[in-house]
């Protein structure tokens, strides 16, 4: 059986505002994209033992559960900071996972009183298109 | 979201472990990938392989996510291309179809113009022709020449006419 690969792309504005990446890496995600590089598996003949360990500083859990045929039916995220908005299994690797997910809103910060007028107005109606979208997963 | 503060869980049902081993925890992140790429990009050039087994002990990563990163990489990157490729051959097809347009445009602007060149030349050497012809100048309404031509000649005709006249009523004997 193939390892599952989960990435998760934050789709809070505040990456779009950072300054573009410069090198030429194919993924233009590639700021708000993590990657979930703890995954543990649980089978049907496992204990339910496997819970404990040594993940103290864990902050966000993500429950994968898949059917006998390995196929992705359903994605949770239990987090403070981030709310799931979708998930997407690749089109040509179903062990391959894209989660959708909304970081906590922050202050934009100083460097950011500094923009201009037509810019803050774009970043004022993307925060709202993403407090709609954030609703309608409620 | 990392290794150290995200943990997934996936749940298989209707399975059971049968050896499988979880994948030690591994740390990835934007440093590493920008990495990963500029060595599996260089791929082709002079290295005709990769050693997975190296960049998974240079990167303390599973060799299995670096083939699906890699991959994921370049599916990314041939998406790129593809769109830039159509963007310009997009952009080459509308010149073109201007260039056409003008040529086509020119074109008929020359062929109007050869056209009616030769035409007018065509026009010309028959009027000469025309005008050569001893049958047609006969006919010829308003030209001086062809008027004291045909008037001669219808002098000629009406003297043979009379001729024949005087033959057929000798014929007749009227």
């Amino acid at each position: 059986m193939d390892a599952f690969v989960v990435t998760v792309v934050d789709r809070n504005v505040k990456h779009g505002l950072a300054p573009a990446l410069k090198f030429g890496h194919p993924d233009h995600e590639s700021q708000a994209l993590m990657f979930a590089c703890n995954v543990k598996y649980i089978f049907e003949d496992d204990e339910e033992s496997v819970a404990e360990g040594d993940d103290g500083g864990i902050e966000n859990v993500v429950v994968i559960e898949t059917n006998g045929g390995l196929k992705v039916t359903n994605v949770e995220l239990i987090s403070e900071r981030f709310k799931l908005l979708e998930y997407e299994t690749a089109e040509d690797d179903n062990h391959e996972v894209v989660i959708s997910a909304m970081s906590k809103f922050e202050g934009l910060g100083e460097e950011f009183r500094e923009l201009p007028l037509e810019r803050l107005v774009e970043i004022y109606r993307l925060r709202n298109d993403q407090l709609e979208s954030l609703f309608n997963t409620l | 979201m990392n290794a150290e503060n995200t943990i997934v869980y996936v749940k298989i049902s209707g399975r059971t472990r049968d050896g499988f081993v979880d994948p030690p925890k591994f740390k990835w992140d934007l440093e590493k990938d920008k990495k990963l790429w500029s060595k599996v990009s260089r791929f082709g050039n002079q290295k005709k392989t990769i050693d997975w087994v190296r960049l998974s002990r240079d990167f303390e990563t599973p060799e299995y996510f670096l083939r699906k990163r890699s991959y994921r990489l370049f599916a990314k990157h041939l998406k790129m291309l593809e769109q830039e490729i159509e963007t310009k051959t997009r952009g080459l097809t509308a010149g073109s179809e201007i260039e056409d347009t003008d040529s086509a445009n020119n074109n008929e602007e020359f062929e109007d113009n050869d056209g009616g060149e030769d035409d007018e030349f065509l026009a010309s050497e028959g009027l000469k022709n025309l005008r050569s012809s001893k049958i047609l100048n006969q006919k010829v309404p308003g030209d001086a020449r062809a008027a004291e031509s045909s008037l001669s000649e219808l002098s000629n005709l009406s003297v043979s006419k009379s001729a024949l006249e005087e033959a057929l009523l000798d014929r007749l004997q009227l």
